[in-house]
This record gives structure tokens, sequence and C-alpha cells, in this order.
């Protein structure tokens, strides 16, 4: 689930995770996210921090407020780090806009089970 | 300046644009920013955003336009007002282009719902006239009339950033104040400039006046003409006289000359106009006066290099901050940037005495020079106002010969008093001569005296004919 008003930053995003063998559902809003993960729980949530209405950080804690989406990794992005990093509630990393997208990739294995399968296979 | 109420008025936070606004915006009001692309529209949006949410304002600024807030921020962070810390707290960047997208409709709802949740004391729309490309002029109208209405109930000051080019637009019919950026090629430079088209409710400075975006942002330049039509302080007509300090000098301007009043010095390049000036500001010196040079041709290194050279030991006193060098290479010069910065040093350090070496720079800057006439007369009344009394060098062509050309047509009449330095050729060397040519409402000596530079300054010799020369038109007198 990625979540940007910034459409262009969440399609962008999602072309690639469809490159990176993942599916990308991008919504505009934090409420129109909110919906979505209501219906079907996502492997993780990207969000940007600045968004009309409800914002990254609020969403955050909404979703962490939920024990349905408690194993959900959380991934906050921002053009302003410093902004986003002040009072930041419980993500489980970070990314600075403009996206480096090896980095982005790396969290997004690391954080979901697909990584964790990996890692998991490795270990064998 | 009028005077003008500031009531309700929120600053921009940029000085020359709140000059030129009376005072800022007006609390409340819908203001439209118009220019082409790269005409500093973003830049001014953001630094009234910077500006506001440091004086303690939420501002929402939203954005229809393409370019991603990643790369409008990383643009923003080399500019000095930019603060890191605000963004996300004090201001908030949202894009509404999927909104806009999808309806204008559902952009002024997006809108309309952060003016009722988040109370934002400013809002600006970045890219105001997609909606009119996207959606057509009657929705474009339509929604203008209804955000005004939306942010007028919230006393939100709203500020529309719009790279429409044509005139009129839907925004300003709709808009309380509209302010256009461009940038104008003179010649081979590209200049700047910045004009208010209307201020409902208000009054601001008209015309268009220079700005240049640098590391600060946009820095505004209001015409000296306009910002000082009338001097901020009534001129004194000053009684008292001061003069160079050298005896022959001084009884040539009838003891010396009006505080208060501007001297044109006219010389051929060498005749020695810096050095008079440089005597001129070391007599005031000698009364510990404060003094100010302000040039654009010799460092201030080799300008006090030349003060030892004659013995007026400038550099003690410049170090002791009674003399004020100010340097400014005659290279891409803003005139009333220049005008600005002096008239600050004359605020902040109340000199008696000015030199400005030389006038042909302020006429080679002028990018509009049916100006320099006002610009002149607006500069030399506000420093009377400030009781400085003025020395300008004008170079005049040729180097030897009869002919008085003034640099500027017209600006004897702005000058109380009128110096000519030249040259005549003796035999086979050149020796320099000074005539006193105009001292107004004075009797003053009207021969033409020789005169040399020495190690101990300047030593002006004895009449060369016992004629007086013509005071008002000194062109006919014969050479004896």
């Amino acid at each position: 689930m990625i979540v940007d008003d910034e459409m262009a930053v969440g399609n962008m995003l999602a072309a690639c995770c469809d490159m990176w063998g993942m599916e990308g559902i991008v919504t505009s809003t934090a409420i129109e996210a909110l919906g979505v993960i209501a219906e079907t729980i996502p492997d993780a949530i990207v969000t940007d921090f600045m968004m009309p209405g409800m914002n990254g950080h609020e969403l955050v804690r909404a979703v962490r407020g939920n024990r349905r989406f408690v194993d959900v990794p959380l991934i906050l992005m921002s053009a302003v780090p410093e902004a986003a990093a002040k009072d930041s509630p419980a993500a489980d990393a970070f990314l600075a806009k403009p996206l480096d997208l090896d980095e982005t990739e790396r969290v997004l294995r690391q954080l979901t089970a697909g990584e964790r399968r990996t890692r998991s296979r490795d270990r064998r | 300046m009028e005077d003008t109420s500031v009531t309700d008025r929120v600053t921009t936070g940029i000085a020359g644009l709140d000059a030129i606004l009376m005072g800022g915006l007006l609390n409340g009001s819908t203001v439209i920013a118009q220019g082409p692309p790269g005409s500093g529209k973003t830049i001014l949006a953001n630094q009234l955003a910077f500006h506001r949410a440091c004086q303690g304002e939420l501002v929402v600024y939203v954005t229809l336009v393409a370019e991603s807030h990643t790369r409008l921020l990383r643009h923003l962070r080399t500019l000095t007002f930019f603060e890191p810390s605000l963004v996300g707290d004090r201001i908030l960047y949202l894009s509404g282009y999927h909104a806009l997208s999808e309806s204008a409709t559902a952009l002024l709802a997006l809108l309309q719902k952060e003016l009722v949740v988040r109370r934002p004391g400013l809002l600006v729309v970045d890219g105001i006239s997609a909606i009119q490309e996207t959606h057509g002029v009657p929705v474009a109208r339509q929604f203008l009339h209804e955000l005004q209405a939306s942010t007028e109930s919230a006393n939100c000051t709203a500020l529309l950033v719009s790279a429409t080019q044509t005139s009129p637009t839907p925004e300003d019919a709709v808009v309380d104040a509209a302010i256009s950026l461009a940038e104008n090629q003179v010649g081979v430079r590209p200049i700047r400039e910045i004009q208010v088209h209307k201020t409902r409710g208000s009054s601001h400075l008209a015309g268009r006046h220079t700005f240049i975006i640098d590391g600060r942002g946009l820095v505004v330049f209001p015409r000296i003409e306009a910002l000082y039509r009338m001097p901020s302080q009534a001129p004194s007509e000053g009684e008292t006289r001061i003069g160079f300090g050298r005896t022959g000098l001084d009884a040539m301007v009838g003891g010396g000359l009006r505080t208060g009043s501007s001297t044109l010095v006219l010389g051929a390049t060498g005749t020695g106009k810096t050095l008079l000036g440089l005597t001129f500001l070391a007599a005031g010196l000698s009364h510990n006066e404060t003094v100010i040079y302000s040039g654009f041709y010799e460092t201030p290194d080799r300008l006090l290099a030349s003060g030892d050279g004659i013995g007026l030991r400038l550099r003690d006193q410049a170090a002791a901050g009674r003399l004020h060098v100010e340097w400014r290479p005659a290279v891409e010069l803003f005139i009333d940037a220049w005008a600005d910065r002096l008239l600050e040093r004359v605020r902040t350090t109340r000199p008696r005495r000015l030199f400005i070496d030389g006038l042909n720079a302020i006429l080679g800057g002028a990018t509009r020079p049916e100006r320099l006439s006002a610009f002149l007369t607006a500069l030399a009344n506000e420093l009377r106002a400030h009781e400085v009394t003025t020395l300008i060098s004008g170079e005049m062509h040729p180097i030897i010969g009869k002919n008085v050309d003034v640099p500027l047509p017209g600006v004897s009449p702005i000058v109380e008093n009128t110096i000519l330095l030249r040259y005549v050729e003796n035999g086979t060397h050149l020796s320099r001569q000074i005539a006193v040519l105009k001292i107004r409402d004075s009797e003053h000596d009207g021969l033409i005296r020789t005169f040399s530079i020495t190690g101990d300054g300047i030593v002006v010799g004895p009449a060369r004919t016992s004629k007086p020369a013509a005071r008002s038109r000194p062109r006919r007198r014969r050479r004896p």
C-alpha cells in the first residue's frame, strides 16, 4: 500500500514494486488508505508525511492503534526528513525523498514476508 | 511616501515589496502573483510562507503543478529563509493535483476542508492557472468566487500563484491585489521587474520596480523616485557652510558649501575629481564628522592610498569607523539597489558629508535612462532631508578642451553647485584649472584658477586673469 497525495510519486513507486515482484496499490489520502486496508491487509504500508486531511504521522498512529494491523510494517517517507522525524510515531523505517530506489527495495524486502522467507531460505 | 494605515496588514518578509504594498498585504485578502515560468513566483510564495510561519501562523501550501514537492523543497533548501523545522509543523505542502484532475469541485472541497480543520493564516495555491487550463474559464471563475468566500469566512489570506501570461485572466476580476513578475531584456542584460497592478482598499507604489533573486530569495528595490516622491522628512535649508579645509578652495565657493546641498564636480579623467572629493571628506573628518565615500571604480585600498599620496591620512579614520568606504564595482549595477544601500548607510551612520564618485557609473547602471533625472532628484532631496552635504563627481569628455559637457542633460538643475576641473595646454605641458560655475543663492569667486596636486594636498593658485569668468554661461568665455 502506497499513500501519497502526489500521485506521480505513488504511481512511480507502484511501478517499481511491480518490477520487484510486488503489487503496489496507490491512494492519494490517508482516509482512502484506511478504507482499503480495512478490506485487504497489505504486506507493508509506505506513506508520505504531508498530505491533505490526515497526515502520515496520523496514519501511522491510526494503523498502530488497530490490533488487526499490528504486524503490518510501516514506512514513512518525506522530502523534509528533519520535519518528519520530529515527533515521529513508531514507523519501522524512514525513506527520504527523492527516493533511492535501491534503498527502497532493500527496506521493502527486509520488512516484508518475502524478505523474511528469503532470509530463512538462505539460512537453510 | 503616502501615509497609509498599516492596520491589519500582513508583512511579506520582503522589505522592498512591503514598501511597495505600503506595509504588506491586507489581512484576509486574496492576492494573485503572476508571471512566466522562471520569473520567481514560487520563490516569492515560499518566502511569504516561511515569513508568515516564523510569525506563528499556520501556512497551507497547495500545489496544482506537476513539479514534485521533493524537487520544490530541494530548491528551497538553498535559500536562507528555508527553515526545515517549520515544514510539516507550521507549513504544510499538499498536492491538489490529483483532486484537480477529478474536478474543480474536488479541489475546492480539499481546500475548504483544510481551511476549516487546520485554520491556516495563509493559504497558497501554486499553479492556479491549471484550473482554467483543465476545466475552462467559467469553471475557474466559479472556483475562485467560492474559494474567496471560503478564505474570507476563515479570515485567511490567500496567495494564488499563476503562470498565466495573458491578461485579463479570470483571476484578475476576483482578487484584491495583483502582483506581476517579469524578466525583461534591456540590451544584453536581463532585468527582473515586479509590479503591483491593483490593491483594493489600499494604495501602493505604482509602476515597475527592480528585483533580484539571490540566496535570500527575492530582494526588491522600489524605484527611489517612487519611494521618496516626498522626502522622508522635511529638508532643512542649511545656513551653515562647510568647506574643503583648503583656503584657496573655500574662498572660491564663498567660504564653503551650504550644508545639505549637492555639488557636481565635473572634469575629465585625471583632473583630480576624486582627490577633491577626498579633500572635502577629510575636512569633515578633521572636525570629527562622520563621512561616506561611495565609489564605483577605485578599490578601498587604492582609494586610501590616493589619499595618502596627498597627505590626507584617511586609513586611521576608516579604521576608526568615521570614514565609511562603500565600494560597488560598476558592473551589473542596479541603481535602486545601490541607492537603497547608500540611504540605509546614511540612516545608520548619520554622516555630515558624502562623496559619490561618480555619476557616470550611475548613468551606466540605469537600465531605463528616462528615469535618471527623477531618480537623482529624489536621491538628492532625501540626502538633503538627512542634512548630508554631497559631492558628486562626473566625468567629461574630451580630456582637453573648452566645452563643458554635462554627462546627463538636466542634471544641473538638481544640484545647487557646480565645480569644473579641466586640463589646459600650457606650452609643452598640461596644467589643471578649477572654476566654480554655480553656487546657488550665494556669492562666489567666478575666476578660473590653476591648481596643483601636491604631497600636501590640493593647492589653488592665483587667477589666470583679472577679468571675472562669466558665471552663468562659462562656455562663452574666451581663453586669454
